[in-house]
């Protein structure tokens, strides 16, 4: 049972549903309501799970190469391969008709979306063959703010599509620290993340350029009208600490896994700061 | 408020602008780089992220006018 639980990476998938809720406050302009809330986090909970099993189960060769991830529940035998894709399938199929049933059919086809661009567009296709693989990959990851707005609303407007790329924007620098910390295990299984590909100066940069990229459209959710002067405090804070860290980070590439965790801080102040915003 | 969400929207655009810029450039500006844009596909891939980014700010902006 544990094994089937850590298939579905529920670390990531708790970062993933800290972006819907306040995507579904600002929607509602307050609280949309518990039993909605509730509902949209419990399918979202099931298609990101769906997503992240299958993933591990197309990715179980490269996983058994790198240290990181060898005593995943595939690479250690403790689940086989088809039970896993099967687990993986139900869960999606199941995300998408709790979805339905319970909330509306736009949030349940962005989920499922979601669930199919991750696991084809960047597991199967880009991850193997492309430096850009986490960039264009990464918009799955953004997908759930758009399924708590269009859960509450049953549509899309600007302000979902800032949330969308805040995180579209926030995943390369994320994942490019990590990979930096990690990048031999990348080159040992041919993974050709940026580190990789291009070295880790050059990726440095690039996190640099991600970041200011980034902190602008954390700001460009202030003229959408949306929040107010508590998150423009915060987003000027935080961003002007994202980017000073981004530089920091140049002459500090031994602590690359310090950026990462610190990056994560990032994204759950900024989007608690929402939440806050819209309910006072 | 409007005088908050103007300058927001200048600086947003100015940041997103200024990065684009920067990441296009580390993409297309040195050798290194270049050898992994040599094909159609991975421009596309380069540029996408962006052009996106940009596109949002085109909304934004007329959206609040």
């Amino acid at each position: 049972m544990r094994a089937y639980v850590e298939l579905t990476k529920p670390r990531i998938i708790e970062l993933l549903l800290t972006t819907t809720v306040p995507a579904m406050i600002l929607a509602a302009e307050g609280w949309p309501g518990t039993w909605l809330v509730i509902a949209t986090l419990i399918g979202g909970t099931l298609s990101a799970g769906g997503a992240n099993t299958i993933n591990q189960v197309a990715d179980a060769d490269i996983d058994r190469v790198m240290k990181r991830t060898r005593s995943r529940p595939l690479p250690t035998d403790r689940v086989n391969n088809r039970n896993a894709l099967l687990f993986g399938v139900v869960l999606g199929v199941v995300g998408f008709a709790w979805l339905l049933v319970t909330v509306n059919l736009p949030a349940a086809a962005l989920s499922t979306l979601a669930l199919l661009f991750y696991v084809f567009v960047y597991t199967l296709f880009l991850k193997r063959s492309s430096a850009q693989n986490i960039v264009i990959g990464g918009a799955a990851g953004a997908v759930p703010a758009l399924v708590g707005w269009a859960a509450v609303t049953g549509s899309l407007a600007p302000p979902a599509w800032v949330l969308f790329a805040i995180i579209f924007f926030w995943t390369p620098p994320h994942f490019w620290a990590l990979s930096i910390r990690y990048r031999d295990d990348y080159a040992a299984a041919e993974v050709p993340m940026l580190p990789v590909a291009v070295g880790v100066a050059r990726t440095l940069d690039h996190i640099v350029a991600y970041s200011v990229v980034l902190v602008g459209v954390s700001f460009l959710l202030i003229p959408t009208g949306v929040v107010g002067l508590p998150y423009t405090v915060v987003a000027v804070i935080l961003g002007a600490v994202v980017i000073g860290a981004s530089l920091w980070l140049r002459h500090n590439e031994d602590q690359a896994i310090r950026y990462f965790l610190a990056s994560n801080v990032y994204l759950a102040a900024l989007f608690a700061a929402m939440a806050v915003d819209g309910l006072f | 408020m409007d005088g908050l969400r103007d300058v927001s929207m200048v600086l947003a655009a100015i940041l997103v602008a200024g990065g684009c810029v920067a990441v296009v450039w580390l993409e297309f500006g040195s050798a290194a780089e270049r050898r992994l844009v040599s094909r159609v596909r991975d421009s596309i891939e380069v540029l996408l992220p962006p052009a996106l980014a940009l596109v949002l700010v085109w909304i934004v902006w007329f959206d609040r006018i």
